[in-house]
Formats: C-alpha cells, structure tokens, sequence
C-alpha cells in the first residue's frame, strides 16, 4: 500500500478499494461500532423501562453520544471526504453534548420537582451553547486549524477527566465493578483519543514525524472502539 | 390505600407520609439501608405489607435502592431514604410537591448506571 496523504479522511482510503487491509480495518470498526452501539440501545432502553427515571434515559444518551455516535459521526465524516478539522469539530460538539447529559443525569435533579411538570434543569441550557460555540468560532476564522483543535480537545479532556473520576469513584465507593470499567471507557474515548490525535496532529507538523493519514485515523478509531467495548463489558460480566 | 393506583401524585405522597409502615419504613431506612425482611423483622408485620409499602415509595422516589456494597455480600436489596425534605405549595390555584434530594452525585451516577446492567 502506498503512503497516503493528506487528507486525514477515510475518504482516500476508500478511494484506493477495499483491498488495502487499512480500509478494511476502519470498515471492520465502522460495522463492529454500529452493532455495539445498537446493543448499547437496546440496553439502556430495557434498563430505562425498568427506573423510569428521566435521568437514567439522560445517562443513556449522554454514553451513546460519547461513545458510538461519536464514532460513526467521525467516521462517516472522514469517509465522505471531512476534512481534519470539521471531522474533529463534529466529533466535539458530539461528546460534548454526551458528557453534558451524562453530567446532568447526575447533577441535573438534585432538587426534583414532581408532578408539575415544570422540572428544568439548568445544565441543559448549555447545550445550545456547546453546538453553537464550534461553528461560530468556525465562521470567525479566528485561529489557526490547530489552536481550534487543541481548544476542541482541551474541552473533551477536561469534561471527560470529570466525568471518568466520578465514575471511578463509584468504583471505589461502592466496589462496582461496571463503574470501573465505565470509567476506564470514558478515559479510551475522551482522553486518551484526545491525546493521541494531539501527538499524531502536532508530531507531523512540528517534527515531522510520517504517520500515514489512514494510519492516525485507524490508532484514534481503535482506541475508541477499545473504549466502547469497555463499556459494553461493564454492563455484561463486570 | 393499595388498591388506588389512579390517586393524584400530591394525595399519594401525602397519604404515604400519613402512613404508618410507610413512615416507619423512612424513618429506619433514614440511618441505614435495610432490606424488606429486616423491616418486615423490625415492625413485626407481613413481608407482603412492607414490599407494598416499598413500591408505593419507590414509585414516588421517596425511597432507592442502595448501591450495592459488596457484590457478594446480598442476596436481596436494601433499600433508603431518598429526600431531605418534601415541600407542598398552593400554586395557581393547585397543589405542589417538591421533593428535596439528599443522595450524593456519585451515588447517583452509581446507582443509575448499575440500573443498565
């Protein structure tokens, strides 16, 4: 297989055909991400019915944003030619969004009003914010592509930090296992992704370093899908 | 009062709190997670009296299931308080009920996800 060039987008992989084992990596976890993620939904829906508690359907689609609809976004977008930075703005406001119901799942309620339906919470006020943010700052062309890329990943790293050490407290606390393994998923699909396209964007335009453009999408896709699993091991044999 | 599951929202939580084994259920759940047999124990009635009980606060989320300590450990679940404080308003022209939480974020986050498995 030739080294590819840029574009960092699944788009040229699949142009060659799908004989290169690169391209058949990707699509392999593109199908492997869709039925995780359909199981995914059919869990939390049965776990949903179960409480019937709002919160639990806010957890519920805050781990589905962040971890397999933040895959497929990222990778439908590379494969219909996304460039780096839109790939990676639509993956951001994706988790962002995710982290942001996780986070008021478990914050939003603290003070419930029931039987009014007048129950509001104000974390998700911020949402508009967050999907608007990105493209704003987009359109005002204010900073370079990599300024905008380490903002987004500063913001995932941070939220996802949060997130994965309540998570791991539960562990800790309560000896659950699932939260572990959550925590250590959430880690894989925030952090850890953050970091490694950070290495790969910044080792390629500093120093010059040769990861082919397929290559660095497969390493960030495959840490994400290690995440994923994680996740759905949680809530299986954990 | 078991047999009136169609009762508005505010009646129920009221009449719960106006319960007898209901507000026994609270009170000793209140200082530590217990399982419906320890309560039946405690207050010397029926399993089946305290399991109504049980659901009926469940219902309302006056009541959770603790998160499991040691996953060994139970056989069945324990159960705890769930509010601080309940708060009825008259507000145009009808009644309110708020409910205060006291359980703690990570708990939360514990407890709901834990619900998925």
């Amino acid at each position: 297989m030739s080294t590819l060039e840029l574009p960092w987008g699944l788009g040229e992989i699949t142009a060659e055909g799908g004989s290169t084992p690169i391209a058949l990596a990707a699509l392999g976890t593109i199908l492997v991400t869709a039925i995780v993620g359909s199981w995914l939904v059919l869990r939390f829906y049965r776990g949903y019915r179960q409480t019937g508690e709002r919160a639990s359907l806010l957890l519920a689609g805050g781990i589905l944003l962040v971890a397999p609809v933040q895959m497929l976004v990222r990778a439908g977008l590379a494969t219909f030619g996304g460039s780096l930075l839109t790939t990676h703005a639509a993956a951001f406001v994706t988790q962002t969004v995710g982290l942001g119901l996780i986070l008021s799942a478990i914050y939003g309620s603290t003070k419930a009003v029931q039987y009014e339906s007048r129950q509001t919470s104000g974390y998700l006020g911020v949402i508009p914010l967050l999907i608007l943010l990105p493209g704003g700052i987009l359109n005002s062309g204010i900073g370079s592509d990599s300024v905008l890329i380490v903002f987004f990943d500063a913001v995932i790293v941070i939220a996802g930090i949060f997130v994965a050490l309540q998570a791991f407290r539960g562990y800790r606390y309560y000896g659950s296992m699932p939260m572990l393994y959550l925590s250590i998923g959430i880690v894989l699909l925030t952090v850890v992704s953050a970091v490694i396209s950070n290495l790969l964007w910044f080792g390629t335009l500093w120093f010059g370093i040769n990861v082919p453009a397929a290559g660095a999408i497969l390493i960030i896709m495959i840490t994400d899908l290690l995440g994923l699993l994680s996740i759905s091991y949680s809530l299986t044999r954990a | 009062m078991s047999e009136d599951r169609e009762e508005h929202p505010v009646s129920g939580v009221i009449s719960l709190l106006d319960d007898i084994y209901a507000t026994k259920i609270l009170l000793e759940t209140s200082s530590e997670p217990l399982s419906p047999l320890e309560l039946a124990d405690r207050f010397d009635v029926t399993a089946p009296t305290v399991y109504d009980r049980i659901e009926r606060l469940r219902e309302y989320e006056l009541l959770q299931v603790e998160p499991k300590l040691h996953p060994k450990g139970h056989h069945y679940r324990r159960y705890r308080v769930n509010f601080e404080q309940v708060k009825v308003k008259l507000e145009n022209g009808g009644f309110k009920i708020e409910v205060s939480r006291t359980e703690a974020p990570v708990e939360r986050f514990t407890r709901l996800y834990e619900g998925f498995q």
